[in-house]
């Protein structure tokens, strides 16, 4: 990255961080018995630091950081060493990232690591060796998260008995959404615990023959959405027929015995990750069960994209992924850079078409995040 | 707060002596343990009886009333933590939770969901479903090795698993296990008249309890290698001085696992301010070899957690480690 380049994030990012220092705990419970971690833009982590009050927070905001981090448990002691701080209880926290969501809408653009060729073939154009991709979020992704989102809660409340009430929802300020439950019984659940959370919601690990009953809530998993999931990818994936005759099966006795034959057959491995893929919930394993996790604060940047990590309500969701985009952009100002290569692609609820090596004027927040995923360079502010 | 009449009560307690009541009444009652001993109290045989019928299959202990059971509990707890033997404290553990499951399974919904409550577990019946909370699932099944408790295996409705009744008792068990567990665990000393009682056993059944079987084990190693990541820290820690309770709880762990008062003295040469009179002095104390004459056990977890000296690692949640003894069974099942 150019050195003006990261000079102009860092400018954004300080002037934001000087007028919303407050915000960055007003949404972390407790944030006092919290390991806060700040990374600098040279991607060191500094760790293991304790927040008092929010003019504490401010002095590390000085020199801005490019992600501010907090722990999901609360400590006796936040500074401590890892082993020595003394866990109290961690909040559950269920992380959505496009990256691991089968299946969503992404656009690619692609890099030859030998040449430096930028453009939208797998192939390079100069060297014919296969390119590297570089995935590219935009208003279309976030859509499909919200849909995996919006699964997840369902199966929140409906088998776990964790309402909306209990729950806030946070855009994470690029790829997806982190859904947090900060109450007790659940911030009580050990690691052990978590897994057994992990494993429903994924369907990991199961054995289709030791399924007892047709209400047993692996069976529930695949009823709730076969349907749903395979309107969506039906036609566009070679999947098995046993997969669609599963997933279209709306007898909970019949999918209970469609399901237990699985294990009789020889290609059970194949159809089991064919479920896994279609019904599975795809949240970050590691974020559920890992106790001593961090994770970017509420209302601070993004690193990649400099949008905000905001909360959004349900109706922010039912209005989509430009809305949610557009509701976390630091500025409405615009900026001029160098494409080298940019697919079309929908941000904010604006188009922008294919481009290359063209000097464009784009909004702050997606010139920003192309610079950062080296497809453009040379910020420039517009001012009138 | 239960209004039963006392006889009703003692009923409970003796059939669930770790029940809250069963707590209380035995609180109540201030038994003092040295003056069952001078009496000749004939609980003390029953007790014997009891530890010696886990050990020897030809032992019959004999029907107790309430009263009887309830004191025999607790002596009984005494004696297993006394002896230090984790094949004896598992027996004893499984006998009495499968003792509690009998009762149970003849047992009306209310005497299930009381004592479910006694344990800390919520539980509701829905005609001849028992509905428990999923957070206290997951909590329970962790002591089940079979693959068949996973939770996406069992029905579940907004935030309650449902079970059928033998299920549900299956749970309970694990529930009970882990009440007496932390009683036993937690108990601070051992009074004369017992370690006395389970001296006897000791030596009248010295090649049934030490001959290593399978599933049996010493109590621990000297290999400060393996110890638990607790004992390990204050270890490593004695030459930068340790408050008190970090001194008490290893010299105990080190008396335990098979050091003499002079290797424990040696260790404690490098401390700062090291004074041999003092230090040996303190040793003893702890050993029961002065002063009071009671051998003080090593502290359990939730104690040294407390202290300030729990760090646990893959071992103590693997096997839900809740003493610092188990740690050791636990390690050495590990790397088999």
């Amino acid at each position: 990255m150019l050195q003006s380049d990261l000079n102009y994030i860092k400018r954004v990012f300080k002037s934001y961080y000087y007028a919303n220092y407050q915000k960055l705990v007003k949404e972390v419970s407790e944030y006092q018995s919290r390991e806060w971690a700040f990374q600098t833009f040279d991607n060191l982590m500094v760790r293991h630091r304790s927040i008092t009050n929010p003019d504490e927070l401010k002095r590390y905001l000085e020199d801005p950081p490019k992600g501010v981090y907090y722990s999901l448990s609360l400590y006796e002691d936040p500074t401590a060493e890892m082993q020595e701080k003394g866990r109290v209880s961690t909040d559950l926290v269920f992380d959505l990232d496009a990256d691991h969501i089968y299946g969503v809408m992404s656009k690619k653009a692609y890099v030859c690591r030998k040449c430096g060729y930028i453009g939208s073939e797998r192939i390079c154009d100069n060297c014919s060796d296969d390119a590297s991709p570089i995935f590219i979020v935009d208003d279309l992704t976030i859509d499909d998260v919200i849909m995996e989102l919006k699964r997840l809660t369902d199966k929140l409340e409906n088998l776990l008995g964790i309402s909306s009430e209990e729950t806030k929802i946070f855009f994470s300020g690029l790829r997806g959404f982190h859904l947090h439950v900060e109450s007790p019984p659940y911030i009580n659940i050990d690691d052990l615990g978590r897994i057994e959370l992990k494993d429903l919601l994924t369907l990991e690990g199961v054995d289709f023959k030791k399924v007892r009953s047709p209400k047993a809530s692996i069976v529930y998993m695949v009823w709730r959405d076969g349907k749903k999931v395979l309107q969506k990818v039906g036609n566009k994936h070679s999947i098995p027929p046993l997969v669609k005759k599963i997933l279209s099966t709306h007898d909970l006795d019949e999918l209970s015995s469609l399901l237990k034959s699985v294990e009789v057959r020889n290609d059970k491995d194949e159809i089991k990750t064919w479920l896994r893929k279609l019904v599975g919930i795809h949240i970050d394993p590691a974020v559920l069960t890992d106790l001593s996790r961090l994770i970017r604060a509420p209302y601070s940047l993004h690193g990649k994209s400099s949008l905000i990590k905001n909360p959004v309500n349900m109706d922010d969701l039912e209005s989509g992924g430009s809305y949610v985009i557009d509701k976390s952009m630091v500025m409405r100002g615009r900026t001029e850079v160098l494409i080298k290569y940019m697919p079309d692609l929908i941000w904010a609820g604006k188009e922008y078409h294919e481009t290359y090596n063209e000097r464009v004027i784009l909004p702050e927040s997606l010139a920003i995040y192309l610079v950062n995923i080296n497809l453009a360079e040379d910020l420039k502010p517009v001012l009138f | 707060m239960n209004w039963d009449p006392i006889e009703e009560q003692f009923k409970w307690a003796g059939k669930y002596p770790y029940s809250v009541i069963g707590k209380k009444l035995f609180k109540e009652l201030g038994i003092s343990i040295d003056e069952l001993l001078e009496d000749k109290s004939p609980i003390l045989n029953v007790a014997y009886r009891e530890i010696a019928s886990l050990l020897d299959d030809d032992i019959i202990v004999p029907e107790t009333n309430e009263y009887v059971s309830l004191v025999k509990f607790y002596i009984s707890s005494m004696i297993v933590y006394a002896l230090g033997n984790t094949f004896l404290i598992n027996r004893f553990i499984e006998r009495e939770a499968s003792r509690a499951i009998d009762f149970l399974k003849r047992a009306s919904n209310d005497e299930i969901k009381r004592l479910s409550s006694d344990l800390g577990i919520d539980i509701a019946v829905d005609n001849d479903q028992y509905l428990i909370h999923f957070t206290d699932f997951v909590e329970l099944i962790k002591g089940l090795s079979h693959i068949h408790w996973k939770l996406y295996y069992f029905e579940l409705e907004k935030g309650y698993v449902k079970l059928t009744k033998r299920n549900m008792l299956r749970l309970l068990k694990e529930a009970i296990k882990e009440e007496i567990e932390n009683i036993i665990f937690n108990i601070e000393a051992i009074p004369d008249a017992i370690a006395e009682l389970a001296n006897k056993i000791r030596i009248d059944y010295k090649e049934k309890l030490f001959i290593p079987r399978k599933g049996q084990d010493k109590v621990g190693s000297k290999n400060p290698d393996e110890f638990p990541p607790c004992m390990l820290y204050l270890y490593n820690n004695i030459d930068k001085g340790l408050p008190h309770p970090g001194r008490f709880t290893i010299v105990a762990f080190l008396s335990n696992v098979g050091y003499s008062v002079e290797e424990i003295l040696d260790l404690f040469r490098v401390t700062p301010d090291f004074n041999e009179k003092i230090t040996r002095y303190q040793i003893e104390h702890i050993l029961g070899l002065r002063g009071g004459k009671i051998k003080y056990s090593t502290p359990s977890c939730r104690k040294i957690k407390s202290f300030g000296f729990c760090f646990p690692d893959k071992i103590c949640k693997q096997f839900r480690v809740r003493h610092p003894f188990q740690y050791l069974k636990g390690r050495r099942r590990a790397t088999k």
